[in-house]
């Protein structure tokens, strides 16, 4: 039988008014920054001055702008190289603290809990280990035990500034994906590995043939995840590298930022936002269709 | 009742006592960190000493993005600092925040504008109005190891002035450096020094209505000079950290900015020489860049903060030697030739000879994007040799045509 109009417009009102904060929190910090760079981003919009109507001019900019485009293959470069390395060394760390030995809680926590760090914290604590005078921690420690005999200028160059971006970026995000993995790792039947084993299988194939196959799913979501990250690449060049050595290490995010606040164009820098909007949901749409079909096919199996 | 009339009465007196005592507060926005700020900090201390009717509060941000932010955004809420001391590159995008003056205004204060080195005010005058007021002139200048010219049979009290000499010398000193290391041992990709030789080589970054670039000829001259010297042994070719180098002792020559000689002087001791940079080129020019004072207009509309902070610019004007000390050179003319800067600081009245014929950067308002342009190509030439100079050159007037255009269209 059906509920009395009444009675069903008193439940969704019910249910609405318990939405409601989460409701206004959305209206002002998501919508409402959305629909304002929307608006801003067909604007010559400054600080200072009244904004003033151009149409599509800033984006027609942003799309002739070839520092922008070198921007984007800086972040799909870094996105190529750090993903892959994160996503092994996960995997290479679950499988190492997944087995049963004396004294792993340490090693755990170790690798785990820088994620669990503010980026401001980590990156400056890694600035003064990487500092290019010589009492910084890393020269002065290096040149103790005879390593090196000169400090070193360890973002001198965009190979060496990117290999420290990458490799501080992998050390420090980690640990999210030790803990997925591990996770995603207890869910396996040891009968698997033991039947594996009978039929002669080596540790490789084991791995290949029944580890993967079980991680594969969570793998997808985490490589999602972390393209996600790398896309939105800031902090770590603001802080390291500041886009140099001579702009080589400049994202899209961080050439926003430039945009934005160096040149304080508000609203170009709205419409690169929406440029890295549209490069982000294109590939989060590729994931997704990868994934629903890794779904179907391990559901199958 | 009594009580309560005689309370009013109490209150009021107190009131008004605080109108008649009113102290008057600046802030005073640097860009000064280290040292710098620590020299400049006794300044504001002994100025709020003598003055206990004005109060200068420092605020420093060294970063020039978070400095210009910080100004944009307090002008727009009226909450900016009333005086600033800032890199002159950082003024043209905001001069129109800026109190103007003209020369006789100026004098009224105790300010001859006429005692200030002409290649610093060039582009802090409009129309006859000054937006700014240059304080100082951080310098480039030759640093050198006095201990090793001795070594390799040169003479320390006369430091190379032009190319011979200064290729002579660097000849001379090879076979004093040691292995890995080069007798001028500089990063190559440092813009600024490639910017130094660009004006050595008569050239200038745009035309002077900065709507073309101007840099390709003498940029690549000054390119192709920069790789004869690392051919001859006398440059690295890789990207390096010149600085432990240098004050180590195992390199001998440094052409760079004059805030080093403090550090250098304190390392290097007896050691440390500091003369004019030597004349490469084919004109004869020095960078150099100064910092200036300004007033944020819509801060010091009440006449008694302009007062005090006119004040203050005027403390800072008399009183600009013991800035010097912190590693400037004077912007005044007086100041850089007098006997007193002679005796008190005289490495820097060394260094200080170079101002007549100082260059600074251009008054465009985003220059800093068309130097990145420019020094994203640096490299490409002087360190992994992939393009040819001219090529290299061709590329950067290219991307530099984008961001001009980009600019102008948005001036309509």
């Amino acid at each position: 039988m059906a509920r009395p109009l009444s009675k069903r417009i008193r439940t969704g009102v019910g249910a609405y008014i318990f939405l409601l904060p989460h409701l206004f929190f959305f209206a002002l910090f998501v919508a409402a920054p959305l629909i304002y760079g929307m608006i801003m981003s067909f604007h010559d919009w400054r600080l200072l001055g009244e904004p003033r109507f151009i149409g599509l001019d800033n984006f027609s900019r942003v799309w002739n702008d070839s520092r922008f485009w070198e921007t984007v293959k800086n972040t799909v470069f870094f996105s190529a190289v750090s993903v892959p390395l994160t996503v092994v060394l996960g995997v290479v760390l679950a499988l190492i603290l997944n087995q049963k030995m004396y004294g792993k809680l340490w090693p755990l926590v170790a690798f785990v809990s820088p994620a669990f760090f503010g980026s401001i914290g980590i990156l400056f604590s890694w600035r003064w280990i990487l500092g290019s005078q010589p009492a910084a921690l890393a020269n002065y420690y290096l040149k103790q035990i005879g390593l090196i005999s000169d400090p070193m200028s360890w973002f001198k160059s965009a190979t060496f500034a990117w290999t420290w971006i990458i490799m501080i970026t992998a050390w420090w995000i980690v640990g999210f994906s030790v803990l997925l993995y591990i996770g995603a790792l207890q869910r396996i039947p040891q009968e698997q590995y033991e039947a594996a084993k009978i039929d002669g299988a080596g540790p490789w194939k084991r791995f290949v043939h029944v580890t993967l196959p079980w991680i594969r799913n969570v793998m997808f979501f985490d490589v999602a995840r972390h393209v996600l990250l790398a896309f939105g690449l800031f902090d770590q060049v603001y802080i390291l590298t500041g886009g140099g050595p001579a702009g080589s290490t400049r994202t899209m995010v961080y050439y926003l930022y430039l945009v934005g606040f160096e040149r304080q164009q508000l609203g170009r820098a709205a419409a690169i936002s929406w440029y890295i909007f549209m490069i982000v949901i294109a590939f989060g749409l590729i994931q997704l269709a990868l994934l629903t079909q890794s779904v179907r096919s391990a559901e199958v199996e | 009742m009594g009580m309560k009339k005689i309370l009013l009465v109490i209150f009021a007196l107190f009131f008004l006592a605080s109108l008649v005592n009113a102290k008057v507060t600046l802030t005073f926005m640097t860009p000064l960190a280290g040292e710098d700020g620590a020299y400049m900090d006794k300044i504001i201390q002994r100025f709020n000493a003598e003055h206990p009717d004005i109060e200068v509060v420092h605020l420093v941000l060294v970063n020039d993005l978070e400095y210009k932010m910080k100004l944009s955004t307090g002008v727009a809420t009226k909450q900016a600092p009333q005086v600033l001391f800032t890199r002159k590159y950082v003024l043209p995008a905001f001069k129109d925040l800026l109190k103007t003056f003209t020369a006789d205004e100026l004098k009224q204060y105790g300010i001859d504008v006429n005692d200030i080195y002409p290649g610093l005010i060039e582009g802090l005058i409009e129309n006859g109005k000054i937006y700014g007021i240059p304080l100082d002139c951080w310098i480039f200048y030759m640093a050198y190891n006095r201990g090793n010219f001795v070594k390799a049979g040169l003479d320390p009290d006369k430091p190379p002035t032009n190319r011979e000499e200064f290729f002579a010398a660097l000849e001379a000193l090879k076979k004093v450096t040691p292995q890995g290391v080069t007798p001028y041992y500089e990063n190559p990709s440092w813009s600024w020094i490639w910017v130094h030789y660009l004006w050595q080589f008569g050239g200038d970054l745009l035309t002077p209505d900065f709507k073309e670039p101007a840099f390709m000829e003498p940029g690549a001259k000054a390119l192709r000079f920069m790789m004869e010297m690392q051919d001859k042994g006398y440059l690295p070719k890789a990207s390096v950290d010149p600085g432990p180098v240098f004050l180590g002792g195992q390199s001998t020559f440094l052409i760079t900015g004059i805030w080093t000689a403090a550090a250098f002087k304190q390392a290097l001791g007896e050691n440390f020489g500091a003369a004019p940079a030597p004349q490469l080129g084919t004109h004869k020019a020095v960078f150099g860049g100064s910092h200036v004072l300004a007033l944020t207009k819509i801060m010091v509309e009440d006449p008694a903060v302009l007062k005090a902070a006119m004040t203050w610019v005027k403390y800072l004007w008399d009183h600009a030697l013991e800035w010097y000390a912190a590693g400037q050179t004077p912007a005044r003319i007086s100041i850089a030739q007098s006997q007193e800067l002679k005796e008190k600081l005289p490495h820097i009245y060394a260094v200080a000879q170079q101002l007549p014929y100082v260059k600074t950067f251009q008054m465009f308002p985003i220059l800093s994007e068309v130097l990145d342009a420019v020094a994203v190509h640096l490299e490409d030439v002087l360190v992994t040799r992939k393009l040819t100079p001219e090529k290299a050159m061709q590329m950067a007037a290219d991307e530099v045509r984008d961001i001009l255009e980009d600019y102008w269209s948005s001036q309509k």
